[in-house]
């Protein structure tokens, strides 16, 4: 056990691209936590996914053993956190297992958004932020500019920055050395009982659910019986330890410490992000606060391109489920799409990264519907429905109202960009609550928005008008009766249910016309006329056809060609897969999702 | 069962920019060389399966540009082809030839070597469209070469088209069967251009230097020239061929037909039916490796490919769908363990509804709509 004196757990904040995983791989290689031979550029983010987007989904812990200038060696948690709204939660309880963070910014860039709306809730945590200012050695590098940004910006002492060069290692070992002076030692309070925060689990096919902790008090051994505080699970330690990044066992994780507890729990749904793990035969009084189930925000269809792959999908999002708790699924049909599931998901990009997943690790091919937020039904029988499929929205003779959900949203920004964050927020049907000016020139506004508003594009969007620099943070409110109205798609005369969106009244024209355009752009030519019609109820309100394909025939095919021509039929067959026939018509996946392109 | 035989001339003066075909521009060739290699897998591929003891019912001479090589060597060729197997005495005979590289003696030559059918490349009569698909002739050429043809005493002329050329105009087509019919062909084969990759112009394309014509353009094109051939007493018989009444490329049938052919030479393909299994296989592509394995083992094969049944019936039905005529149902059935409705018939149905397919008399055949929209309808067959 290690004295909690000597720890000191840290987070790394910093803007895409401004150089958190090659400092991380410097931290590591530095400590020789790793050889330069393992060091596989950029080791943090290890999902394929992750690397590709430059994002970080799911948090990961190293722990550095580094000697200091004083002559004592301390244990350095570095506690790597997501990066996107969807994740707000893990990315809140990550910083709950800190006491301090890295805040790198690029010397060339400045401060930029990302890094600000995790600013926020590192200093809302309380932690001792460090700023560093990294990539010095480039040209365009600006060290004075990005101290006063600190400072203007964020309101720390820039002239306290750390200077860096991550990939030319400059400025490493003042870095190790800020983390063991500036940030505070885990506090170790009276004694409150065992309590260990949960902020990542994973699930395992041997071992079942894996929780990466943080000790708050108490010791946790092995063979100790634990309970979870959240969901009441009890189990037994069967094996606990740290990454270094490489796992090494422990006998013990004491106050303070980070580590990964194996306790027989069997899936991640058990052992969930943000609950507390105490000792079962002498339970902590109170679970340590924070702890949240967190609810899906948005639905979509999920179905498999050809239906023999149904029972492959329905294995396939088990498995996926094994490892995302925060993922809902229920079996569902469509009349156009056949057998499939409603699921639920924290976001668009949780969303897609599902449907990624799906497709690449399982291999199916999918198609995903309009996303939709859970719309409450109030019926003429004063009956309460909720609604998250638009196909099931009751007869609109029964309905007496429809309800949305609203939330409120938390918007930090830099003041320059007020007006036009406050024309998207008009432009979504906000209310405007209130407005705050925090010095430094930054404002926090606070809005009323409905959720069906915020869930596509609104991130986006509020990304684009504000350079980057605004940051999103929500809550749900309530519900609220509006004049929404459900909106068909017609191919060829037919509504395909998987297509039906609802709408506010004032919103449904334009929405309907941006949708058949879309469409008429996704869907390829075929060998007659489709027509795509949008409607409300039986009134047509937009059209637009996709011609008749005229010509599509090969003009030579003589001795040499045919293998060659043969291998091209079977591939335009391969291709169709991809699509699904509703009617007559072929419809590309895409399509199905041509709501969320509407913008593009 | 008498066959095909195609013999593959790779060389040309230059590459055209839209080729794709295995050819390559050469300022020189190893004619000699390249000729004794030919005669050497004749002669192997006379000795031996599937083909020993056949005799050759239609010879092509294609590339390339076998008009580069002198009559001598075309001589030479026919004589080990009919060692090798024996040539059949009303057989096809075809040389393509660029109007460029031809003259009177070279014709006669020709001719007198045994070649009874000439196809030439016109592809058009407009100077700027021949100078943009990269020929190294002009329309004055073509109308010489075509005289100097009929006074050598080919009976069988065939004319190559080109249509839906970037820049191309409706009347631009209109013009070109206008000039290929006043030299009096026996045969006009009409192709609308494409993009294959490898070519100059797939790069172009890619890069945007440019642009084809809009899919409704060509379809009108394409519709003009099935109007306008028949016209002129060139009845359309394939997707892109058009020939007086008993005029067929009857070489050509073979593969439509689906029926076996011999290909020799560099990256040549070859067709049989071995055993109770159909096989393709094709030769080594490049000249100099051809002429050295052959020269070393008597044949150059770089591989092949074993046609499953399901693979053969989707062949038959697509390349037969080719044809104006398409096939009797009489001779799926016969040639396959299943009939046409056992192995296609729920799709076949579809297409006959949606007036793709047309299935009258024992026969099917594409409609008019079908000849247009022909890949998807073969794409049902695979």
């Amino acid at each position: 056990m290690t004295d909690p004196g000597l720890i000191r757990n840290f987070s790394i904040i910093a803007h895409i691209d401004h150089g958190k995983s090659t400092l991380a791989d410097r931290l590591l290689e530095r400590t020789g936590a790793l050889s330069q031979r393992e060091l596989k550029e950029q080791f943090l983010d290890s999902m394929d996914l992750e690397r590709e987007r430059g994002i970080t989904i799911k948090a990961r812990s190293v722990r550095l053993n580094y000697e200091a200038h004083d002559g004592k060696s301390y244990v350095l948690n570095l506690i790597d956190t997501p990066g996107h709204v969807d994740f707000a939660y893990e990315v809140s309880r990550s910083l709950s297992a800190c006491e301090g963070a890295l805040l790198v910014v690029d010397a060339s860039q400045g401060v930029e958004a990302q890094t600000l709306a995790n600013v926020y809730l590192a200093l809302d945590h309380g932690l001792e932020i460090v700023p560093v200012i990294n990539k010095i050695d480039l040209p365009g590098a600006d060290i004075e500019r990005t101290r006063q940004q600190i400072e203007d910006i964020i309101g720390l002492d820039g002239s306290e920055a750390i200077l860096t060069s991550a990939k030319e290692g400059v400025g490493i070992e003042e870095c190790l050395e800020a983390i063991v002076a500036r940030i505070p030692p885990p506090k170790i309070g009276p004694s409150t009982g065992t309590r260990a925060l949960i902020f990542d689990s994973w699930y395992d096919s041997y071992e079942g659910a894996i929780g990466l902790v943080r000790v708050f008090g108490g010791e946790f051994r092995r063979a100790m019986k634990v309970r979870l505080m959240g969901t009441g699970k009890d189990g037994e330690v069967m094996r606990l330890g740290h990454f270094t990044p490489h796992e090494q066992p422990a006998e013990t994780l004491g106050p303070g410490e980070v580590g990964f507890i194996v306790a027989g729990i069997k899936t991640v749904a058990d052992m969930r992000v943000g609950d507390t793990i105490t000792d079962a035969e002498n339970p902590a009084a109170q679970p340590l606060p924070g702890f949240k189930e967190l609810k899906p925000m948005v639905f979509a269809g999920l179905y498999p391109t050809e239906a023999n792959q149904y029972g492959a999908l329905r294995d396939a999002i088990e498995k996926l489920r094994l490892n995302d708790a925060s993922l809902i699924c229920e079996p569902e049909t469509s009349q156009a799409l056949g057998f499939g599931f409603r699921a639920g998901f924290l976001g668009l990009l949780h969303m897609e990264i599902a449907q990624e997943r799906l497709e690449r690790e399982f291999g199916i091919n999918l198609i995903v519907t309009a996303p939709t937020v859970a719309y409450r039904v109030r019926t003429v029988s004063d009956a309460l429905l909720m609604v998250d499929n638009p196909t099931h929205l009751p007869d609109e003779n029964s309905i007496e109202a429809i309800e949305e959900p609203f939330i409120l949203a938390s918007i930090h920004m830099p003041e320059d960009f007020l007006g036009a964050v406050m024309a998207l927020c008009e432009d979504r049907r906000g209310l405007q609550r209130d407005l705050k000016f925090l010095g430094q020139k930054r404002v926090i506004l606070h809005y009323e928005l409905p959720l069906a508003e915020i869930v596509f594009d609104f991130y986006d969007r509020l990304k684009s008008v504000s350079r980057g620099y605004a940051s999103l943070d929500y809550e749900f409110l309530d519900f609220r009766a509006g004049p929404l109205v459900k909106l068909d798609i017609l191919i060829n005369g037919e509504v395909v249910d998987a297509l039906s969106i609802i709408v506010h009244r004032d919103k449904a024209y334009e929405r309907g016309r941006a949708l058949c355009e879309k469409m008429r752009q996704l869907i390829p030519r075929q060998m007659f006329e489709v027509a795509i019609q949008a409607s409300i109820g039986s009134r047509i309100i937009a059209r637009e056809s996709v011609k008749a394909l005229r010509k599509n025939v090969t003009a030579k095919c003589y001795g040499g060609d045919i293998t060659r021509k043969r291998k091209l039929l079977e591939k335009q067959k391969e291709g169709k897969k991809r699509m699904k026939q509703v009617g007559r018509v072929e419809i590309p996946q895409e399509a199905f999702l041509a709501l969320l392109k509407v913008g593009e | 069962m008498a066959f095909s035989l195609y013999i593959h001339i790779p060389y040309c003066q230059a590459k055209c920019p839209y080729c794709d075909f295995n050819s390559y521009a050469a300022a020189f060739w190893p004619e000699a060389e390249y000729t004794r290699a030919l005669i050497r897998e004749l002669e192997c591929r006379g000795d031996a399966a599937p083909f020993r003891g056949e005799r050759l019912k239609t010879i092509f001479f294609g590339g390339g540009t076998p008009s580069l090589f002198a009559p001598e060597s075309i001589g030479a060729l026919l004589h080990a082809a009919e060692r090798a197997f024996g040539i059949e005495r009303e057989a096809e005979i075809t040389l393509e030839a660029n109007p460029g590289t031809v003259d009177r003696a070279k014709l006669g030559g020709f001719r007198a070597a045994g070649v009874n059918r000439i196809s030439f490349g016109a592809q058009s009569f407009n100077p700027a469209i021949l100078k943009f698909l990269g020929r190294i002739h002009d329309a004055r050429q073509t109308r010489a070469a075509a005289a100097m043809a009929h006074r050598a005493g080919f009976e069988r002329l065939n004319l190559d088209l080109i249509f839906a050329v970037p820049g191309q105009t409706l009347a631009d087509v209109m013009h070109d069967i206008e000039s290929a019919a006043a030299l009096e062909p026996d045969h006009i084969s009409s192709y609308n251009l494409t993009f294959e990759e490898g070519t100059a112009f797939f790069t172009d394309l890619k890069r945007g230097r440019i642009k084809p014509l809009a899919n409704d353009e060509q379809a009108a094109m394409y519709a003009a020239v099935r109007t306008e051939l028949p016209r002129r007493g060139y009845a359309m018989y394939e997707i892109s061929n058009y020939a007086r009444p008993g005029r067929e490329a009857r070489h050509n049938l073979t593969y439509w037909r689906h029926q076996a052919y011999l290909g020799i030479g560099a990256g040549a393909h070859s067709f049989a039916r071995i055993g109770a299994g159909n096989r393709r296989w094709w030769n080594e592509r490049i000249p100099a490796r051809y002429i050295a394995n052959v020269l070393e083992s008597g044949i150059a094969e770089s591989g092949a490919e074993e046609i499953d049944a399901h693979a053969s019936m989707s062949e038959f039905v697509f390349l037969n769908l080719r044809l104006r005529e398409g096939f009797a149902e009489a001779d799926f059935s016969g040639r396959f363990a299943a009939s046409f409705d056992e192995a296609f018939g729920d799709r076949v149905s579809r297409l006959v509804e949606s007036g793709l397919l047309i299935r009258e008399r024992g026969r099917v055949f594409l409609s008019e709509r079908g000849l247009e929209l022909a890949d998807s309808v073969f794409a049902q067959f695979v």
